[in-house]
């Protein structure tokens, strides 16, 4: 059996917002079935609250979401999804590893002309008995297979190290 | 705004700005545009502040901590855009000199005796809409967030600045009012 409540309480429950709600709500449906007035105005409580808040709520003109994407500037510029950032950040790497034989073949023979220039200039200096030749020694050990495996590997972390901000610049725009 | 995901869309608002911005109008085009119309009962002037509002609120996103939910920041911002269209037209929306405790109750100033004879023919429903409408303006976006946009006392006393108690107060009064204006025109007691 619910407990009574008077007009007062019957009110102020009504002053919710979902009045009928929960055992408070239960007392206060028991109540109106009982009092003429305060019935009359939970009907018009009802009926002011569809008033406030329509069933169907008044939308802006067809326009109003384009003409406010194009003062926020949103749609205007195409913006890399994920799916292409990786598209991107794959066909780099592929020509990496396409390029870098190729890459690597020039450094290795760009090292050895280097290398003989050094040592052709090394006899000479050696024929003028230059004090330089220790020096030129040193040089002219540039196309060892150390030196070039270090400078390939040099050449690999700048390709890839572009390919990555590459890729990050595509993805800004 | 039930499938409103506050999460996702600040996700997507950095990362997905077309699908953030799908998520917004379909959770608060049609709410801000009627909060605003509150305000500015002519429909090209309520269009014109719903755009402010989201202006703000898109631009203002990056600054977004977070300190309320996103509702409630959204409403603020609405709110305040609304307020300086109101004060503009001289028509300022605080009341926070009035209703307070023990004050003489003069507002809203809507009774049934103002009610024009006239108004008798309308239908129920347009009587009410006037009742309604006749409302100042702060009355209007008060009740209207609380039964539409369905925030508490705490979150509106967050969106008006207002203190807690004015806010009860004003909800209630003016709910008080409204509905007593109304039943003496359609209701009258025996």
């Amino acid at each position: 059996m619910l407990e009574r409540i008077d007009c007062q309480a019957a009110r102020e429950l009504m002053d919710r917002r979902d009045p009928f709600s929960g055992e408070e709500g239960g007392r206060l449906k028991a109540h109106l079935e009982s009092c003429p007035a305060c019935a009359a105005e939970a009907r018009m409580e009802e009926r002011l609250r569809s008033i406030i808040v329509p069933a169907e709520l008044p939308s802006p003109s067809p326009g109003f979401e384009l003409s406010l994407k194009a003062r926020l500037g949103i749609g205007l510029e195409p913006r890399t999804d994920p799916i292409a950032r990786w598209g991107w950040a794959a066909a780099i790497l592929t020509l990496a590893v396409l390029v870098l034989p190729y890459v690597t073949r020039i450094t290795e023979a760009a090292l050895r002309v280097v290398s003989d220039l050094i040592t052709g200039l090394a006899e000479v200096f050696g024929r003028a008995g230059s004090n330089a030749e220790p020096i030129i020694g040193q040089l002219s050990q540039l196309s060892s297979p150390e030196n070039v495996m270090m400078l390939n590997l040099v050449l690999g972390a700048i390709v890839l190290l572009g390919g990555i901000v590459a890729v990050g610049i595509a993805e800004r725009r | 705004m039930g499938t409103f995901n506050e999460t996702e869309f600040l996700r997507d608002y950095r990362k997905n700005p077309d699908r953030a911005f799908r998520q917004l109008m379909d959770g608060f085009r049609d709410r801000v545009h009627l909060f605003c119309l509150r305000a500015a009962p002519n429909r090209d002037d309520a269009e014109d502040l719903a755009q402010e509002v989201f202006i703000r609120v898109w631009k203002g996103l990056g600054r977004f901590r977070g300190d309320s939910s996103l509702a409630t920041w959204i409403y603020r911002i609405a709110w305040n855009v609304c307020a300086s269209y109101l004060e503009k037209k001289g028509r300022s929306p605080e009341l926070t000199t009035y209703m307070e405790e023990g004050e003489e109750d003069t507002e809203p100033r809507l009774v049934a005796s103002s009610v024009d004879a006239g108004m008798k023919q309308f239908e129920d429903r347009q009587f009410l809409e006037y009742l309604f409408e006749s409302l100042p303006e702060a009355h209007k976006l008060v009740l209207t967030l609380y039964y539409m946009q369905e925030l508490t006392y705490e979150e509106i006393a967050a969106v008006t600045d207002w203190p807690m108690g004015t806010v009860k107060a004003n909800l209630h009064r003016a709910k008080a009012k409204l509905r007593t204006a109304a039943m003496e025109e359609l209701e009258p007691a025996d």
